[in-house]
């Protein structure tokens, strides 16, 4: 080979032109390799006076219980999605101090795989997330997902605002909720309550005509990662609600829950329905109610009262937003979205809300519900100040709805009943438990729709109306479980001594505005802080002025060398 | 075939004459249009002045039907439409025009509501209507129409020729009978009365007025006037439809959600055939009045007696307890409704003694010749039969005549109810009457009575003092104690005959007034400063001298038309915070029921909004009660024709308004100020159901009494009358005790698997926690440098349990540890939790004392979730076994508050109250006041409590969001 670049030269000149070319190439080579490895071996130096991009020592702690899951193959893995590329997610602190720490989980366990899909870009990929069609996945979503069950949330939630303006980073306790909550059940379960004569679906016999009737409803939950069980609670071996229920489903039962009065002096004793509220309250748990307006059931009634929601024993009638039918009945009724931002029903179907002509949701053959709360649509529970319960109406008649009664003598159902106007057909009480100490809501739902038509094929199965959408959306929401990370990390406790998190020191969080406090949080001081101007002024001359400054260097020496 | 089109050809000549035709055509136009229309604009009008005729007037260029006058030249006003006949009359230039009106009987009456006496601060213009519909909502639609009247500014004169008259007054709506009148007087510039009689017809073609005819003149007017229309709305339109006053300036220092008192009824009207009246029921009945004619008199009277027919309304309730109105009680108790005119319901009602007025003398001589015996009053009625022997009754009717002094006192026969029984009256009278009957005299009867001061019956009347409001100096401002030339404010009575009377009222004495009842006032309040407290002070009595001869009012039922009888809804009080009692601490409002639910508090939300809603200001709002005000006035004078036509009788209230609120500062900046207040104003409101009017607008029909109305008001604002106390207007909170005023509680567990009784002592100590967060129990160990952060109300609770008790952790410690058979709280989450080498707190609250608070906060906040029927309650209590009581002491009060609950269905408990005497050796409860157990509470909250108190007993900490535990 003829260099004639080193034609000439002297041996010194062509070693040093070497050296120099080599050292080029390393340097693009050792970028390009550091640039690659850094997030995947989480290759970094953490700057922050905080620790924001190191795992604290409470939070290895909350997160050991990881190691102790099943391992296996890729998929049942525990998957924390990040719905943009890493580029994307370390522009923005905001999502950059929770993509690290997501990284640094990766490396500590096995069990836990990082992984950046751009969602604009392949959105197929995040269609087992969609509780709906209508879903969207945004890319500041994060997503952890385990098995078939998975948990969404965008990422301003791993940071807590003061007065709009980022305060501190509890992202830690936030990861932990989120691990645990879709790790908590290993195989959670929808049980069909029995023993009431209710219609369910029978996984060991689905052949039977009643599992036929809800075999799409059975589909749905199965989509939405669930197993399906029945459950007597009046079974004395049944002391309880299984752990693994994520969502009791009571579908047309026809007996009432009457209990022996005799029981009523044993403290010890708990009926079906006491069950049932322990599972709710205790378990924050999740029920879904079908009943039929025509059976009347008072004790399970009143159950349902106290938890705030009235049945009707009127048939609805909408003339004005009904399906035609053969006999002009005016009982197939498009129910009409809440689009209330503010309300709990928008937050499970605002995708369908928000639409200028949503798909249509159907009840057939239905009375309509009540909140029987007094004065509002919210109250607070017995003895207590910090939880509340909260009646959502979830879907409602158009104004021109009227209930029918029913004809003591000929068993019809006549115009009896009242006014014509909006009559709620489903309900959604939400009972909201404020943990006086951790500041966190615990959620349980008990949902209600007035007709035995609600889960059945007719209406879950037809994909010309919106019904599979809706329970699905109504259904993923619900049966979530919620699990919470440990005081330690944070939790928005005003207790906590970091007052949720890692508390941020510096005004500039890059480029968010950060409001650095004295360690009282009474005054507003400035602290050291990894990226702040001193070190933006030093990156930039060591990135850009000393090679500026080489290189204008070494062309005067050249030209000297040259011309002089 | 090929068509051939033919060319089009414009020639250059034929465009330019094409062009100069529309150029002509064009400028002719224009030229047209400006010669018959904008020319004529600028003509100059020519317009001729109006000649004033003879009682006309020109002012500033225009006619006038009149000369212009004065408002306040204006006297009287009477209007004559076919809304009726009314008038408006004022006494001086300076007055207010009074209002009269044709009464349900063809009578002039003036209209001079209660409120206009009752209320120190009320204008007779308070009464008149504003017209909100001008923009101003400030000016009086009378003075809009005095307006009208001095200002009768005219359009046109139209003659009227003789033999066309008749169809010209048709034709402008003034033929007779079909035009409205006013007439009015005032006085001229010279002082003399004048008056003028305006006919009003149809109105203007371009109705911007109306036809109107002076003083019958030969002419119509057409004016353009169409205030016009304020007369021709008829007097309703003219009088505010108010039915409870607006506050006054005073009241605008704090929030005026305050009543004395409020009472809410709900009625029912009876008037079938056959319906019995009860003794508390009003009743209605059409009855001849007859009152005796006055000594005075000077016009013959044919028999002495003044009568009267019309509807009267008893109400019974309101005689119940007073002996006077027996009779009165007794005709008109357990009568069926019905015609009674064959055989009348008589009764006659006692009346004082006429007053003898000595003057000088010391003696007078009355001689009384009975000229009748007219009836005998016995309880069960007026006995008139010819012939009937007056024996051994006692209150006799006569006829007599009268001489004073030798003189005839009257020539008209007189009347008189006579006790036979009073031992003022000479034996030989009596005896002379017992052996007379009815109609028929046994001798002639006369008594000659030397009245004297001595021998004449007496009345004592009392001025009494019941409280002292306020005390001021001669700047008006407020100072300690009563001295001898201070303002003062205070409330009296009167008291008869040992009886006070019914009302406080209230009353200014000046600095400036130095005579003698004021000074005597003063004297009798010296030294004394203003209190909330009665004070019963006599300031002064004196005797009324009367004749043994009394006053009498029969009334002669002919028919019971209908009764209503009325059932107590609700009733409270607000209460100054120094008022409040402490189990309800926290209520604002009294419950004054006087039936079983005086146990329950009161919804201070409810309560709230109704005394805002009654006074005017709109809901949850703070600002100056602006009064209750209507739409429009229907109906003046409640009588009783009024009540039924317009649904009256199915709800009454009864609301006081205080007015003059002023605060009594308290000195401790953290306690709530009192109010206290110069008047009370208690307005009766009689309600109708909810109505409907033609358009689908629900109202209600409103009368008040002080305000002697009936208005239209929106149906909204009295969506309270709909519900009643229990579903309404009880607080559904269980408990309201703070825990600084129990002194004692018991718990008693009685379950089958859960037993136990605990009683709890709890001792109240004050301590001293330090800026150190040390905690001293005496104020002098706090160091000095160290501050006394809070003084806190230390609580030791100490139980004793007994009976047979599920083991527990207490039982245990109990057992264990003590002798005496009990132990603190304190005692035992220490031991329990530290081993009892050290104390633990839970913020200043020991941790055995916190916990307990924590249980009584869980009841506190546990609200009753629904109502039960009386039946279901009974059969409840009969049927199911109590499972769990508990009862207080409260600090102020003997008696224990005692709850008991029954599980009666899968989620439901109904909780027992009462009142009782408690004897803890044998734990046993006396009842002693009220037993409610109108609701019922979740079994869920149910077992929340439970739960809790038995985590106190396992010295647990109690979590209040949890009712299952694990």
């Amino acid at each position: 080979m003829n260099f004639s670049l080193f034609k000439g030269k002297s041996r010194r000149t062509v070693i040093f032109t070497l050296i120099t070319l080599f050292s080029i190439v390393f340097l693009l080579i050792g970028n390009f390799l550091l640039t690659y490895f850094s997030p995947i071996k989480s290759i970094y130096f953490d700057m922050t006076s905080e620790n924001l991009y190191t795992l604290s020592d409470a939070m290895k702690e909350e997160t050991s219980f990881v190691d102790g899951l099943p391992s296996g193959p890729e998929d049942n893995k525990i998957k924390i999605i990040f719905c943009a590329k890493p580029d994307v997610l370390t522009a923005s602190t905001v999502t950059r101090i929770t993509y690290f720490m997501a990284l640094k989980l990766q490396q500590r366990y096995s069990n836990i795989s990082v992984v950046c899909e751009d969602v604009s870009l392949n959105p197929t990929a995040f269609a087992q997330f969609k509780s709906n069609s209508l879903t969207e996945i945004k890319a500041d979503d994060i997503i952890v997902s385990y098995g078939d069950r998975y948990r969404i949330s965008t990422a301003s939630r791993f940071w807590m605002f003061d007065e709009g303006e980022y305060f501190s980073y509890n992202g830690e306790y936030h990861m932990v909720a989120m691990l645990k909550s879709v790790t908590a059940v290993e195989k959670p379960k929808a049980y069909f309550l029995t023993g009431h004569r209710e219609t369910v679906y029978d996984p060991a016999n689905p052949e039977s005509a009643a599992s036929l009737s809800m075999q799409s409803f059975a589909d749905l939950l199965y989509e939405r990662g669930l197993d399906i069980a029945l459950l007597d609670l009046s079974n004395p071996l049944t002391p309880e609600v299984p752990a693994d229920c994520v969502l009791l489903i009571i579908n047309n039962p026809i007996d009432d829950f009457a209990t022996n009065p005799d029981n009523y002096d044993n403290f010890e004793y708990f009926s079906d329905l006491d069950k049932i509220d322990k599972y709710l309250l205790n378990k924050q748990g999740a029920v879904m109610v079908a009943k039929d307006y025509r059976v009347k059931l008072p004790v399970f009634e009143e159950f349902l009262y106290e938890w705030g929601i009235e049945f009707s024993s009127s048939l609805l009638k909408d003339e004005g937003a009904s399906l035609d039918d053969e006999l002009d009945s005016h009982t197939q009724i498009i129910a009409e979205y809440n689009s209330n931002e503010d309300n709990y029903s928008y937050e499970i179907y605002g995708e369908f809300a928000s639409m200028s002509s949503a798909p249509r949701m159907i009840f057939k053959d239905a009375g309509y519900v009540r909140c029987t709360y007094k004065e509002s649509y919210a109250t607070s529970e017995q003895g207590t100040m910090n939880t509340s319960r909260s009646y959502a109406d979830f879907l409602y008649t158009s104004k021109t709805a009227k209930p029918y009664a029913k004809n003591s003598i000929t068993g019809e159902y006549q115009d009896l009943a009242g006014y014509a106007g909006k009559y709620d057909l489903a309900a959604l009480v939400v009972r909201n438990n404020l943990h006086d100490t951790d500041n966190v809501n615990k959620m349980s739902y008990l949902f209600c729709a007035n007709t035995k038509e609600f889960f059945l094929n007719d209406l879950i199965g037809n994909s010309y109306y919106a019904n599979y959408d809706v329970v699905s959306s109504l259904v993923e929401n619900i049966s979530r479980l919620d699990v919470y990370g440990s005081n330690q990390l944070g939790g928005e406790s005003l207790n906590s001594p970091t007052y949720g998190g890692k508390q941020i020191h510096a005004s500039e969080l890059s480029e968010e505005i950060v409001k650095i406090y004295s360690p009282d949080a009474k005054e507003v001081i400035e602290t050291n802080r990894a990226i702040t101007s001193g070190i933006k002024t030093f990156i930039t001359v060591v990135v850009f002025v000393i090679p500026v400054a080489v290189a204008v260097l070494g062309i005067v020496i050249r030209i000297r060398r040259k011309f002089l | 075939m090929k068509k051939i089109e033919k060319k089009k050809i414009i020639t250059k000549g034929r465009l330019a004459i094409a062009l100069a035709v529309a150029f002509v055509l064009t400028l002719a136009a224009a030229l047209v249009l400006y010669f018959t229309v904008f020319s004529q604009e600028d003509e100059p009008e020519q317009k001729e002045p109006p000649v004033a005729l003879e009682g006309e007037a020109v002012v500033n260029g225009s006619l006038m039907a009149y000369p212009l006058m004065a408002e306040s030249k204006i006297q009287n006003i009477t209007i004559e439409s076919d809304k009726g006949k009314f008038a408006m009359t004022r006494p001086d230039d300076k007055g207010d025009f009074v209002f009269s009106y044709i009464d349900g009987n063809g009578k002039i009456k003036e209209f001079k509501p209660n409120i206009c006496d009752v209320d120190d601060d009320f204008s007779y213009s308070d009464l008149y209507s504003i017209e909100m519909g001008d923009g101003f909502g400030a000016v009086t639609k009378l003075k809009y129409l005095c307006m009208a009247l001095m200002y009768p500014y005219v359009e046109e004169r139209i003659d009227l020729i003789p033999e066309e008259e008749a169809q010209q007054l048709d034709a402008y709506g003034l033929a007779e009978g079909e035009y409205e009148t006013i007439v009015f007087h005032f006085l001229d510039e010279n002082g003399q009365q004048m008056s003028h009689k305006i006919q009003i017809g149809d109105k203007t073609t371009l109705e911007t007025g109306y036809y109107i005819r002076v003083d019958n003149r030969n002419c119509v007017y057409a004016s353009y006037q169409n205030q016009l229309d304020y007369a021709l709305a008829g007097f309703f339109s003219l009088v505010k439809p108010i039915v409870i006053s607006p506050g006054i300036k005073e009241d605008t220092v704090i929030s005026a959600y305050l009543t004395t008192n409020y009472y809410q009824w709900l009625n029912a009207m009876h008037k079938n055939p056959g319906d019995i009246t009860t003794n508390d029921s009003r009743v209605i009945v059409f009855a001849d009045t007859i009152v005796p004619i006055d000594k005075k008199q000077s016009e013959p009277d044919e028999d002495g007696y003044m009568r009267g027919e019309s509807d009267i309304e008893f109400d019974l309730s309101q005689y119940k307890d007073k002996q006077e109105y027996q009779r009165l009680l007794n005709a008109l108790t357990g009568k069926a409704v019905g015609d009674y005119s064959e055989n009348k319901i008589v009764f006659t009602l006692e009346g004082a003694g006429a007053a003898i007025e000595f003057g000088l003398l010391e003696r007078l001589e009355y001689a009384y010749s009975v000229t009748e015996i007219e009836s005998i009053l016995t309880d069960s009625g007026e006995i008139s039969a010819i012939g009937t022997a007056v024996a051994s009754n006692n209150l006799v009717k006569l006829a007599y005549r009268l001489k004073i002094g030798g003189v005839d006192a009257s020539q008209n026969i007189l009347h008189a109810l006579v006790d036979l029984s009073d031992p003022a009256l000479p034996e030989s009278f009596v005896s002379a009457v017992r052996a007379s009957s009815v109609g028929k005299l046994s001798a002639p009867i006369s008594l000659t009575v030397n009245y004297t001061k001595e021998n004449a019956r007496k009345q004592s009347v009392k001025y009494v003092i019941t409280e002292l409001v306020g005390v001021f100096d001669e700047k008006g401002a407020e100072i300690a104690k009563v001295t001898d030339n201070c303002e003062i404010v205070y409330r009296f009575r009167y008291m008869l005959d040992g009886v006070l009377s019914e009302k406080d009222e209230l009353v200014k004495i000046a600095c400036s007034d130095k005579g003698d009842f004021a000074t005597g006032i003063r004297n009798a309040l010296k030294g004394k400063s203003p209190s909330r407290e009665e004070l019963n002070v006599v300031a002064y009595e004196y005797v009324e001298y009367c004749e043994y001869f009394k006053d009498f009012i029969t009334y002669e039922v002919s028919e019971i038309k209908y009764f209503v009888t009325k059932s107590l809804v609700s009733a409270f009080r607000f209460q100054n915070k120094s008022d409040r009692d402490p189990f309800y601490g926290e209520s604002i409002y009294e419950n004054t029921m006087t039936n079983k639910y005086s146990m329950y508090g009161l919804n201070n939300n409810v309560c709230q909004k109704i005394v805002n809603i009654l006074t005017g200001i709109s809901e949850d709002a703070n600002s100056v009660p602006t009064g209750l005000v209507g739409t429009e006035v229907v109906a003046v004078g409640l009588t009783p024709a009024v009540m039924e036509r317009y649904k009256l009788y199915a709800y009454t209230i009864y609301f006081e308004l205080p007015r003059g609120i002023y605060t009594i500062e308290n000195p401790d900046p953290n306690t709530i100020d009192d109010y206290a207040w110069y008047e009370i104003l208690g307005f009766t409101l009689h309600i109708s159901e909810e109505l409907e009017d033609e358009n689908g607008v629900k109202f209600r029909y409103v009368a008040s009494d002080l305000y002697d109305t009936v208005v239209k008001i929106g149906a909204e604002s009295f969506v309270f009358l709909k519900y009643d106390f229990v579903n309404f207007f009880a607080r559904r909170e269980m408990m309201l005790t703070d825990v600084e005023h129990m002194q004692a509680a018991t718990f008693e567990l009685c379950f089958e698997d859960l037993k136990g009784i605990y009683q709890m002592n709890l001792i109240h100590e004050d301590v001293y926690w330090g800026s150190d967060g040390k905690r001293y129990e005496y104020e002098e160990d706090v160091p000095d440098g160290v501050g006394v952060e809070s003084t806190f109300d230390e609580i030791t609770v100490v139980v004793t349990p007994s009976g047979e008790c599920t083991p527990n952790k207490l039982t245990e410690y109990v057992s264990q540890n003590t002798s005496t058979g009990f132990v603190s709280l304190t005692q035992l989450y220490n031991k329990l939790n530290a081993d009892g080498n050290y104390q633990i707190f839970a913020a200043y609250d020991p941790l055995g004392t916190s916990n307990f608070k924590k249980l009584l906060e869980n009841i506190y906040l546990t609200g009753y979730s629904g109502v039960i029927s009386p039946s279901e309650q009974e059969e409840i209590r009969k049927n199911n076994e109590m499972l769990f009581r508990m009862s207080y002491k409260i600090e102020s009060s003997a008696h224990r508050y005692v709850y008991e609950f029954y599980r009666y269905a899968e989620g439901r408990v109904m909780v027992r109250l009462y009142q009782a005497d408690y004897d803890a050796t044998t734990n046993t409860y006396s009842k002693i006041a009220g037993d409610v157990s109108d609701f019922y509470i979740s079994n869920f909250a149910f077992r929340k409590i439970v739960s809790n108190f038995s985590d106190l007993l396992n010295v647990k900490m109690i979590d209040k969001e949890v009712g299952y535990p694990e």
